[in-house]
């Protein structure tokens, strides 16, 4: 994902001796310059200090909170407001370690149009990090970053949504830099690449590739189904080893897939996403995942769900091969979880050793300030 | 279109009959009629034979007589997806036109369609409000409360505009007014609610306005035939008056037609067939607008004909619009609301073209 500038001024021809001089150049110029380029492929110029941070989707306070621990919330200025409408309880649990965390001063609300810029620019942040795609403002936003930076704030764009499994690691150790937590960032990016690589032996020993097909914010429409396919937990699937029945037929991120044909063309595995938390009263057919929810909560509302329409003649649902995953995964630098636990349910024999639950409570002991117990993942019973 | 009497074979040349022209008239706005309803079953049957999966015409007849004999996935994608999908989607587009024929002769406005009075924004409404509420309706769930809230709340705004329509008289330019207002304030009050609802309401009221067929099941199915076949029938009943007041609204109230009562009666009726097929499936524009034309190309202005002729013609350009969601990419479900249009333009252009060229 890295797009160095310095990679589109190379000359013409002589191709090879241009691209290692620009390869050079682009590691000399990462390395030695500090210099660093975000992902957006942006080169970013490094505040002298960074006291005052502003966040572009709330949920960043879980990426910031890893890197900054306990002070976590100490140099946040300003954020956009979807963490607690999203994922209200991952939300409380957050308040609950950080009751300061209310007052932090709201820049938008869910969208990326209600990004108030005067808001921003009244917090007067050192830095700004926004997300690639999401919630609040993207790169395509150049009226808001032209202002910010016009203002002198340095604007920085992370990455765990668009591909997440690709850009979490440079977006962590890119937010580590710019906060000064490098040791922190290591830490946990080697800590990530060490379960990553997990996934990648075990896949080494097998030799199928299911088909999977991903049902996206089960119970949010009426009509069935939504999913994720070249991008988000899309991309998690083929990751996982299993072929993402979605790819083929969606270009794009994400869209819906006719009932008819996943009857037709059945998938050895259904996983849903779970947008509903803990509160969702009569679950509203949404599946139950996240923090505070129990297993037995989680497992009747994915049963529920499961007998929808159509979805019940799935022979992934009469094998006993539906699941159900948090869907706020798609946006958390703990994917490499969700991963696991797609691996595993593709291929339970090369993972049998594997336990995704003991990663999560690992990952979460060790870099997260705050306690987040609940059930994030589930299996059809 | 009536052919030139000297083209006629008549014993008696120099008096043509009038009688026999309008015997000609009928019959051939019969055969008309007829062909349409030929084509609009075709294009159901082409609708039910389509999907991403094979289904053989023989194993398609099987199923319907005997659904015993096939297999359990065959049957839930014929009995729970094809056949509700394909009959709601000529049920939808009979209801739309027939709504979109009466309202332009009661209104006397071709750019008239049952959303004009507000009633598709008025229902939209009603769903939002369901959805931001997250209302649960005695435990019916939330599907049948937002279908409920929409269809109450486009029925509501009929009755406002009926109510102000009593104060002020209903001339044409009163009602539309009306309904433009109406229109507008609904408008505005679901860009609130968006603004208000969270991120998953949101999402669902953009989805629930992007109209989609895979809402039907055989209750809304059952529900909507029986409401068009009720409403079809009180139109037909009106058939003449609805004729007269196409040539003009003096020359109707000459004629001893009350147009003020009849206007009120169609748009309480329009906003019966919108309201329902709206709150089943969403918002499907463009068929309630052009179906009345195509009628209007192929029928004229009779409303014997035009009305059942706007029906069908709606009923097909859905059903084709059906099918073809389902063929353009397959295995992945297109809205219906983009096809409906590209279906309908050139249907519509062909019609427009051909009437032009000189005879």
């Amino acid at each position: 994902m890295y797009r160095h500038p310095s990679s589109t001024r190379r000359p013409a021809g002589k191709l090879t001796r241009a691209g290692l001089l620009g390869l050079a150049a682009l590691i000399w110029g990462v390395t030695v310059l500090a210099e660093p380029t975000d992902l957006a492929g942006r080169e970013i110029d490094l505040p002298g200090k960074v006291d005052r941070v502003l966040l572009g989707e709330g949920r960043f306070l879980v990426p910031t909170s890893i890197l900054e621990g306990e002070e976590a919330i100490d140099r946040i200025v300003g954020m956009q407001g979807e963490f607690k409408r999203l994922d209200p309880a991952g939300y409380t649990r957050f308040r609950a370690a950080f009751p300061a965390v209310d007052e932090i001063p709201r820049v938008g609300r869910l969208n990326p149009s209600s990004f108030s810029v005067e808001r921003a620019l009244s917090m007067a942040p050192d830095v700004a990090f926004f997300g690639l795609e999401g919630h609040g403002p993207s790169p395509g936003d150049r009226p808001v970053i032209e202002r910010l930076e016009q203002a002198g704030v340095t604007v920085v764009f992370i990455d765990f949504r668009h591909d997440p499994l690709t850009n979490t690691v440079p977006s962590m150790r890119l937010m580590g830099e710019v906060l000064g937590r490098q040791e922190e960032a290591e830490a946990f990016i080697s800590a990530y690449q060490r379960e990553m690589a997990r996934v990648d032996d075990g896949l080494a020993e097998v030799e199928t590739q299911p088909d999977v097909f991903l049902e996206s914010r089960v119970g949010l429409r009426e009509e069935c189904c939504e999913t994720m396919s070249n991008g988000m937990l899309g991309l998690l699937v083929e990751r996982a080893g299993g072929n993402n029945i979605a790819t083929d037929l969606l270009p794009g991120s994400h869209g819906l897939v006719s009932l008819e044909y996943l009857l037709s063309h059945q998938p050895d595995i259904y996983i849903g996403t779970a947008i509903g938390s803990k509160n969702d009263k009569a679950h509203n057919g949404h599946i139950v995942l996240g923090a505070g929810v129990s297993e037995a909560q989680a497992r009747q509302s994915l049963d529920v769900t499961l007998q929808r329409r159509g979805i019940r003649e799935f022979e992934a649902v009469k094998n006993g091969r539906a699941h159900a995953i948090w869907h706020h995964f798609y946006n958390s630098p703990f994917n490499v979880v969700a991963l696991q636990a797609f691996a595993k349910w593709l291929h339970p024999e090369a993972f049998r050793d594997l336990e995704p639950a003991e990663t999560f409570d690992r990952l979460r002991a060790r870099f997260l300030p705050y306690e987040t117990t609940g059930t994030y993942w589930i299996k059809q019973r | 279109m009536s052919p030139h009497p000297d083209a006629d074979s008549t014993p008696v040349p120099r008096r043509p009959s009038l009688a026999g022209d309008y015997r000609r008239f009928t019959r051939r706005r019969r055969l008309l009629l007829i062909g349409l309803a030929v084509a609009a079953l075709v294009a159901l049957v082409l609708d039910i034979l389509t999907g991403p999966s094979t289904f053989p015409l023989s194993r398609l007849l099987l199923g319907l007589f005997q659904p015993d004999q096939l297999e359990r996935g065959e049957a839930v994608i014929l009995w729970d997806i094809r056949l509700p999908y394909a009959l709601m989607a000529v049920l939808v587009g009979a209801a739309l036109g027939l709504a979109g024929a009466e309202m332009q002769t009661a209104l006397n406005n071709p750019l008239a369609s049952p959303f004009t009075l507000g009633v598709s924004s008025a229902a939209t409404f009603g769903a939002a409000l369901a959805i931001v509420l997250g209302l649960d309706l005695f435990g019916l769930g939330e599907t049948y409360a937002i279908t409920l809230l929409a269809f109450l709340s486009a029925g509501g705004a009929t009755l406002l505009i009926l109510a102000l329509a009593r104060l002020h008289g209903a001339g044409v330019e009163t009602v539309v007014l009306f309904g433009i207002a109406l229109l507008f304030s609904f408008e505005a009050l679901v860009w609130l609610l968006q603004f208000l609802a969270d991120s998953d309401a949101l999402q669902q009221i953009v989805f629930w306005t992007m109209g989609s067929l895979a809402r039907a099941a055989w209750e809304t199915v059952a529900i909507l035939a029986v409401i068009l076949a009720v409403t079809m029938v009180f139109a037909l009943r009106n058939v003449w008056s609805m004729s007269a007041l196409r040539s003009g609204e003096d020359q109707a109230r000459s004629l001893g037609v009350p147009v003020e009562r009849l206007r009120l009666a169609v748009v309480l009726r329009v906003s019966l067939l919108a309201g329902t097929a709206i709150s089943f499936v969403g918002t499907i524009g463009f068929v309630g607008l052009v179906g009345p034309h195509i009628a209007r190309l192929l029928l004229g202005e009779d409303h014997r004909f035009y009305l059942p002729g706007s029906a069908l013609a709606g009923a097909l350009m859905l059903s084709l619009a059906s099918m073809l969601s389902k063929t353009l990419v397959p295995g992945v479900v297109l809205p219906i609301g983009i096809v409906t249009a590209l279906v309908g333009v050139p249907l519509f252009m062909m019609l427009v073209l051909g009437k032009r060229r000189p005879r």
